[in-house]
């Protein structure tokens, strides 16, 4: 990630779009069920898009808690590009939801970003726990010809900054079972497929 | 080396048709076959095409080398007792793929997530079983029974080079629409091994048919059901749970086994 400041007086933001303009990009919404027209909270879902437009990406898919398997799984096989939170207790939420995946997730270059509400707010920088980046939402500025709200693109600079103590120590904790699991699953894998063609090679004659 | 010039007419005849749609749709024409962002009518063209290139292929065979179609495929597929080898494949198949489905799962490798809307499903559900005998059939036809066939035919190579490059073939297939990960090459490879060590075992088409029609049923009965959490290594990736280190070993160890119990090789 680039540094903040610089962003700033170039107008420029990037939070991964540029890198990886084919992908769409997602965003979460605790109040969405599975319908997509089914939000309760539209002032969240309206600072989140205005805080991913000010970053360039125009489009959102959105996801519902109901949907944190399928988000994650398009999220870690490069689908989507990232995905928008209201705020960082969602995307606690969402990563407690997908445990598993957040290590994949993080490693197939997925961007994790929050749409902050304080406009003011500097970006931090610094390299942490995730990968998760926020921007801050739309400016109340008006423009005096139009008295539409005007877009200032060179407040929104992204930032790294740390998830909370409880992501860091869910994943934390989470990546030492999972390690656990992962070679359960694969020694009874070998253990099954073994056994099969063991028992294949046995009786292969009168099987056949 | 017929088997070989018709099968490279089949992405010859897929680049032209997929330019003409480009075309027709004032898209720039690309270099390489791919269904990248484009639209649906032409995204259904190029899979027409490449089924009617394979059926061509099919059957243009037996008569390019002085057979008819009924004689080359009956004998490839006789109607005796080797049609019990068919079931054995398939059960071997099912078997090995649910155990692994059943282990991942607890494992949380794979978790259930039932997805897509239920008419879709229940369509899948219902075509499963002519969706994996009309998969196979079309996929032995060519590759064993025509590519494989005419390899062993006629070239000297030993056995065991004509099956080599018979898989290496049959996984390269797999390949030559621009896919979403090349990763599975190895797993498509040792499948590939594993199809035509069993043709190249057995003289006819019931062991490699029965194998990959259970295979195909398995892997898309449990799609709509299922979604890989992974890791990749593991569980292979989306249609592809044989390309994980497991399921490559069970495919060359399956392979292994049909041929030291045939002596072929």
């Amino acid at each position: 990630m680039s540094d903040a400041t610089d962003q700033q007086h170039t107008g420029h933001v990037d939070v991964g779009a540029r890198a990886n303009s084919d992908a769409a990009w997602a965003a979460f919404d605790t109040e969405s069920s599975a319908s997509k027209n089914n939000r309760a909270d539209a002032a969240t879902r309206a600072r989140i898009q205005h805080a991913a437009a000010a970053c360039g990406i125009d489009t959102l898919h959105w996801y519902g808690p109901a949907q944190c398997i399928k988000l994650a799984a398009k999220l870690q096989d490069g689908d989507l590009a990232g995905c928008w939170f209201a705020d960082r207790a969602d995307v606690v939420a969402f990563l407690a939801a997908v445990p598993d995946q957040c290590d994949a997730i993080l490693q197939a270059g997925a961007k994790l970003c929050v749409a902050t509400e304080n406009a003011s707010n500097q970006p931090r920088t610094g390299k942490i726990q995730g990968d998760v980046s926020t921007a801050s939402s739309i400016s109340s500025e008006v423009d005096s010809t139009t008295k539409a709200p005007m877009a200032r693109p060179n407040i929104y600079a992204p930032a790294t900054i740390p998830l909370d103590d409880l992501a860091a120590g869910l994943h934390s904790a989470h990546q030492s079972k999972r390690r656990h699991q992962v070679i359960a699953a694969a020694v009874l894998s070998f253990f099954a497929v073994s056994c099969v063609l063991v028992f294949l090679a046995v009786f292969w004659e009168t099987l056949k | 080396m017929t088997a070989l010039a018709l099968l490279a007419g089949v992405p010859v005849l897929m680049w032209v048709v997929q330019s003409v749609m480009l075309k027709l749709h004032s898209m720039p024409l690309r270099w390489r076959l791919s269904n990248e962002d484009v639209p649906d009518a032409i995204r259904t063209t190029g899979r027409i095409t490449t089924q009617l290139g394979l059926l061509s292929v099919i059957l243009l065979y037996p008569l390019a080398i002085g057979s008819d179609i009924t004689t080359h495929y009956g004998a490839l597929l006789p109607r005796d007792h080797t049609l019990r080898l068919a079931a054995l494949g398939a059960a071997t198949a099912i078997l090995i793929l649910t155990l692994l489905f059943i282990i991942w799962l607890e494992y949380g490798c794979v978790a259930v997530d039932i997805h897509g809307n239920p008419r879709k499903r229940l369509r899948r559900l219902l075509m499963l079983v002519p969706s994996s005998l009309l998969g196979a059939f079309a996929e032995e036809f060519v590759f064993r029974g025509v590519i494989q066939f005419d390899l062993q035919r006629s070239t000297t190579m030993p056995t065991m080079a004509v099956v080599m490059l018979s898989a290496l073939l049959f996984a390269a297939a797999h390949y030559v629409r621009k896919v979403k990960r090349y990763w599975t090459f190895p797993g498509h490879l040792a499948l590939g091994i594993l199809l035509c060590v069993a043709y190249a075992a057995t003289g006819h088409l019931w062991l490699s048919l029965g194998i990959h029609a259970g295979g195909i049923f398995v892997t898309l009965g449990v799609r709509p059901y299922l979604r890989y959490r992974g890791p990749a290594w593991v569980t292979g990736a989306s249609i592809f749970p044989f390309a994980g280190i497991p399921g490559i070993a069970g495919l060359l160890g399956f392979a292994a086994i049909i041929a030291w119990k045939a002596q072929t090789f």
